[in-house]
């Protein structure tokens, strides 16, 4: 009201040049403008919201920050959405079907003009009360079949994970995974663990990360006969690089040498295991080029450019990177 | 310290001898008030010179149950932890938060917080202040409430570890393993606050036990190769890192230059992040009480948002604690 006192104009007028709709002369929108700016007025943007029906952020749904891979996926996200003038809101799940659930409840009580999910368990009530509401939505870095998404191919990237040792003679591998990956992500990578092994004749085996990696006297010695005993294991791969530094740390901790006596694989290619006292062996995720891609989905989406119900899934490679953590089996 | 204090709606309620609810009502023109009553409390009002603020803002239904956070690096493992613990607490108590990151640069910062405010957040935590004072004195324009966490402003209501008791824990255990040489490591990314108070705290530690503090063994990771380069007995046998991250990236070109950590170089780090707990990096650290920093953090904002400014600021510096593992032995 007072921009619209300042400026000689009605209240729709200075509705219409913020919201840049209707006709305004040039000498009308500036006058308007200056006046904004001298008294410093700032549109409401619940207000505006509910004019437009969309505030002018994104919405994020993390299951876990604190796996380095999701906090650099979200740091890539929230620079690139603000480039793109969004603001984000990040809500962490826990991977947890009930949080995810009322966390997209707030989101779509915030009015956001899209939602990225970075990991996603999966309960089908999420997708449909998005859907509901109109609220745009992509999954990146995991994979669902009834939303855009943009992922790389986890069946492939175990694949070359099993590949990989092979190649180095290795007979002997089982698979670890657990809670840290969800669900359709852990299924997928053990899908191509399981289907390269049985390509070459090999048994799959497949483990879980908690158990082995509990750091009890009973796990110590289960991970030393899982290796020494009669199953005489060579090689692990991980579902994701933390579970992978994790098991290290465990075949450590159980007086096991890495690559020595056992070598491991991870997933992800996070900061960490590029440090030299790591030096993990990984399937490398394009964290950016992921961004990126998922980004210009929901954008599009949002725009109101690209109609439903067509969904669009983009796949894309994920690369071997082999530092120390992987050598020949033992003779 | 100014001994002025805003009148609170108590003095409003004592001034014009109504109960606190009674000015409550008059100011939302809710409930039955008589007319002389609301005047009296009108003059009180004024008299007063009293402003409804963050708490009055609630009543007409303002609030968004919206906090937003503000961090310097998610990629830091530090932050981001501290990020999903404040994220949690908020949640439990109803609100939704809004993440920030501005790489520590002061433009960036100020940008965010625009978004912010335009998205109008009830709060702001921040986990990382550039020390931009222009951006302070907008938020305090807009009456939003601020806390700062792990890092410092004057005039804010602050929860942060005590910089210097944990740098001089840091020092005291390095010269209690016989160091005299020691080079302190910063991280660019890191606010100016923190950053600042840890390298005076770090200087200080340093004269207090008359070791001459040398001005070019302050830099960031990528320096301290270059410092270790030099003569064996003239070089550093030790590094203070301004927090695990640097602390990590330290060990890391050290060894790459072909050192060893910790026989030619000790190392001690700041924050406690888990990665730190492994065994290939056993790093010896200052650990923060980031549980503590969290919940208090949330609980101040939140105690701010309900009952408005009137109270002065609450500075709350919690102690952090030495955890030694590998990376630290005796000076060679």
């Amino acid at each position: 009201v007072d921009v619209a006192a300042v400026s000689g104009v009605s209240k729709s007028t200075v509705s219409n040049v913020l919201r840049s709709s209707g006709r305004v002369s040039e000498e009308t929108r500036r006058r308007v403008l200056d006046s904004m700016q001298a008294l410093g007025y700032r549109p409401n943007s619940l207000a505006r919201d509910l004019v437009r029906r969309r505030a002018n952020a994104i919405g994020v749904l993390v299951g876990d920050l604190a796996n380095t891979f999701y906090a650099e996926l979200v740091k890539l996200l929230e620079v690139q959405a603000s480039e793109a003038a969004y603001t984000t809101i990040v809500c962490n799940t826990d991977g947890r079907a009930d949080l995810e659930h009322s966390r997209a409840g707030a989101l779509i009580e915030r009015a956001v003009s899209g939602v990225a999910m970075l990991q996603y368990t999966g309960a089908p009530a999420v997708l449909d009360e998005l859907r509901g509401a109109r609220v745009p939505v992509v999954v990146v870095s995991c994979w669902d079949e009834r939303a855009d998404c943009v992922a790389v191919d986890d069946a492939a990237g175990s694949a070359t994970a099993v590949e990989h040792l092979h190649a180095l003679g290795h007979r002997h591998i089982a698979h670890v995974t657990g809670r840290l990956v969800e669900e359709a992500t852990r299924a997928a990578r053990y899908a191509g663990y399981e289907r390269t092994m049985a390509g070459h004749g090999l048994t799959p085996r497949r483990m879980d990360a908690d158990a082995i990696g509990a750091r009890t006297a009973a796990s110590r010695r289960e991970l030393r006969s899982l290796v020494e005993g009669p199953d005489g294991l060579t090689a692990f791969t991980a579902g994701n690089d933390v579970m992978a530094v994790g098991l290290i740390d465990a075949l450590e901790d159980a007086g096991l040498r890495v690559p020595a006596d056992v070598s491991v694989v991870g997933f992800d290619g996070i900061e960490l295991g590029g440090w030299s006292r790591i030096g993990l062996t990984t399937v490398a995720q394009p964290r950016a080029e992921l961004v990126a891609r998922g980004l210009d989905l929901l954008v599009s989406r949002m725009d109101g450019a690209e109609p439903e119900p067509e969904r669009r899934h983009v796949r894309l490679p994920a690369e071997l990177v082999v530092r120390r953590s992987t050598a020949p089996p033992p003779a | 310290v100014s001994t002025f204090r805003r009148p609170t709606i108590k003095d409003v309620a004592a001034m014009s001898g109504v109960s606190k609810s009674t000015v409550s009502n008059v100011m939302r023109g809710t409930g039955s008030v008589s007319e002389p009553t609301r005047r009296r409390v009108r003059e009180a009002v004024d008299a007063l010179g009293y402003r409804p603020n963050a708490a009055a803002r609630n009543l007409v239904q303002r609030r968004t149950n919206l906090i937003g956070i503000v961090v310097g690096d998610l990629a830091n493992a530090f932050d981001a932890e501290l990020v999903k613990r404040i994220e949690q607490q908020a949640s439990r108590r109803r609100y939704t938060t809004l993440v920030c990151n501005t790489g520590g640069r002061p433009e960036l910062e100020a940008s965010r917080i625009e978004a912010l405010l335009e998205q109008r957040v009830d709060g702001i935590a921040m986990l990382d202040f550039t020390g931009d004072r222009t951006v302070l004195a907008q938020l305090m324009a807009e009456r939003v409430p601020v806390v700062m966490v792990s890092c410092w402003a004057e005039y804010a209501d602050c929860v942060a570890v005590d910089d210097g008791a944990g740098i001089e824990l840091a020092v005291e255990h390095l010269t209690g393993l016989g160091h005299i040489r020691i080079a302190h490591a910063v991280d660019p990314l890191m606010e100016a606050t923190t950053r600042r108070a840890r390298e005076q705290a770090f200087e200080r530690a340093a004269l207090r036990r008359g070791l001459a503090p040398r001005e070019h063994w302050t830099g960031p990771a990528d320096a301290m190769p270059g410092l270790l380069a030099g003569d064996a007995t003239e070089r550093p046998t030790a590094i203070v890192a301004a927090n695990d991250y640097t602390a990590i990236r330290v060990m890391d070109l050290v060894e790459g230059a072909g050192l060893a950590v910790p026989r030619d170089v000790s190392i001690v780090g700041f924050d406690g992040i888990a990665v730190g707990e492994l065994g290939r990096i056993a790093l010896t650290t200052v650990a923060q009480p980031e549980d503590a920093l969290a919940t208090r953090a949330v609980a101040a904002l939140l105690d701010r948002i309900d009952r408005g400014h009137d109270a002065p600021p609450e500075q709350q510096r919690l102690m952090p604690s030495l955890v030694v593992r590998g990376s630290t032995a005796p000076a060679p």
